[in-house]
């Protein structure tokens, strides 16, 4: 990376960073000038005195999330990549398992998730299952697109080849994949936390959605607003190092000759 | 290699049916370079995918030693080159010619190395570069080299340089003739520029607007190098010129 490169990152970040202050002054300024009451919107100074004061309860719940988070998206994103493969190997099965897939995800997971807490208890299982259904449908169509999608002129390159199916699937429509791969992933992983959360809303006996149903049903607003800027903060850090893997892994079309 | 088209004929359907070629008869000797010039979309990239099995013919019959273009694909006879280097954007120069090896090698002994064939192409320095770090003239130096290293007896090239800058052109084709009179391979290629034709190619196939047929077929008998001064050279300009605009005047 050259210089010039590094300062316009380094740029980017300092406006990135003093937008969000301004917004945090803006608000503390705000809830000070109309002495708005703390169950209604606590000050961003009184949340952040929550979160200091409770570090270890915050701690043991935002792993329990995050656990459920990851591991959710690792299945859903596995099983994503591995039906895409066996339906652009085995195109004929594409309209059938598709419109399953279509179903699945236009069923409200809101209204799925109790069922399952009810199904599987109020462990961690009915969660990472929400997750991984959340994060399994982005992945799938994209891999598919991008399995698909190959350069034509490759194709006729590899057909003179008289490359077999399997070695173009291997050679071409794998590494042709990556970037839309890439772009599933920062589609889902914020989408993972919402599931986690969501699904901890219709019980669990820890996490950071447990925690915020508590505080939302004792109006307790500074336990609820700390456990938000968790999941904020983890989303955003979740989705700049999925953006760095991905300059990593798709350098071919992020590289500064680009 | 010998190539025999017999009455080639071929349509493409979409909603309505388009006769991209019609009655297409060549022979072809081992070794030539034939040029194939004609206006757009006179279906002389058509020809170029039926031969290499891209596409299969609605009628008629193409021979390449007696077998079909599926059989020669299947036992590396033929080489394609496109106008788009078609590179694999995530293999460096060296791993891009290693693949295109990996496959030769299922048909034949191959005597040509990766570090021999980009020396031949003059990319050796370029051996660990990704290709979007490569100008145009050298991403098809990668393709050309591509095509030599499968050490196939026919090349099937579509407008290969088309694409690309005219002095960078004219080295790459004087490159190309270079390599071709060495190895002396069959040789179709698809262009539009007719001087280049007549440079490069003994034989220059003339095709009409589509449906493609073959209005011009003239052997060039001229020594090299041949000079666009040269009388006999603005003959077969001059020849060739009148046989497109005569047909553009009658479709």
């Amino acid at each position: 990376m050259n210089s010039s490169m590094k300062n316009k990152k380094k740029n980017s970040f300092w406006v990135a960073a003093t937008i969000i202050l301004i917004f945090f002054i803006f608000w503390e300024l705000l809830v000070f000038i109309k002495k708005t009451p703390v169950y209604i919107l606590p000050a961003p100074s009184r949340i952040l005195v929550t979160l200091y004061e409770n570090p270890l309860f915050y701690l043991q719940a935002s792993s329990i999330t995050l656990g459920e988070a990851i591991i959710g998206l690792i299945i859903g994103v596995l099983a994503g990549i591995l039906l895409a493969s066996i339906l652009v190997l085995l195109p004929g099965l594409e309209d059938g398992v598709m419109t399953l897939a279509i179903f699945i995800k236009s069923t409200p997971l809101v209204a799925i998730a109790p069922l399952l807490t009810l199904w599987l208890g109020f462990g961690v299982l009915p969660k990472i299952l929400i997750t991984a259904l959340l994060s399994f449908f982005p992945v799938l169509v994209n891999i598919i697109s991008g399995m698909q999608r190959v350069d034509p002129a490759l194709m006729d390159l590899f057909r003179s080849w008289n490359a077999s199916k399997m070695e173009i699937f291997r050679h071409l429509r794998v590494p042709s994949s990556i970037p839309y791969l890439c772009t599933a992933l920062k589609i889902t992983a914020p989408l993972s936390l919402i599931g986690a959360v969501v699904a901890e809303w219709t019980g669990a006996s820890g996490g950071l959605g447990r925690i915020m149903w508590l505080a939302y049903s004792n109006l307790n607003l500074p336990f609820l607003f700390a456990a938000i800027f968790i999941l904020a903060a983890a989303g955003m850090i979740i989705y700049r190092l999925l953006s760095w893997v991905e300059i990593k892994a798709v350098f071919w079309q992020t590289s500064n000759f680009n | 290699m010998n190539v025999s088209i017999e009455s080639l004929s071929h349509s493409f359907f979409n909603g309505t049916e388009t006769q991209a070629l019609s009655e297409i008869t060549v022979n072809a000797q081992p070794g030539h370079f034939i040029a194939i010039i004609g206006p757009s979309g006179c279906g002389k990239s058509t020809l170029l995918r039926l031969m290499a099995n891209l596409i299969e013919p609605t009628n008629g019959e193409i021979l390449i030693d007696g077998i079909s273009p599926k059989k020669a694909v299947e036992q590396g006879k033929i080489a394609w080159m496109s106008q788009s280097p078609a590179l694999l954007p995530w293999l460096s120069v060296e791993k891009n010619l290693e693949l295109a090896l990996d496959f030769s090698k299922r048909y034949k002994t191959t005597t040509l190395g990766v570090s021999e064939t980009l020396q031949m192409v003059g990319l050796t320095s370029a051996a660990q570069q990704y290709p979007f770090t490569l100008s145009g003239g050298m991403q098809q130096r990668l393709s050309l080299a591509r095509v030599l290293i499968q050490q196939a007896q026919i090349w099937l090239m579509d407008e290969p340089f088309a694409a690309l800058d005219e002095l960078t052109r004219e080295k790459l084709t004087s490159d190309l003739w270079e390599i071709w009179k060495a190895l002396k391979p069959s040789v179709f290629w698809v262009t539009h520029n007719i001087y280049e034709a007549i440079k490069m190619a003994d034989r220059i196939l003339v095709f009409s607007s589509q449906p493609g047929k073959i209005v011009g077929d003239f052997d060039i008998n001229l020594t090299f190098p041949r000079q666009e001064e040269n009388s006999q050279f603005q003959f077969y300009l001059s020849s060739i010129r009148q046989v497109l605009q005569t047909n553009q005047r009658m479709s």
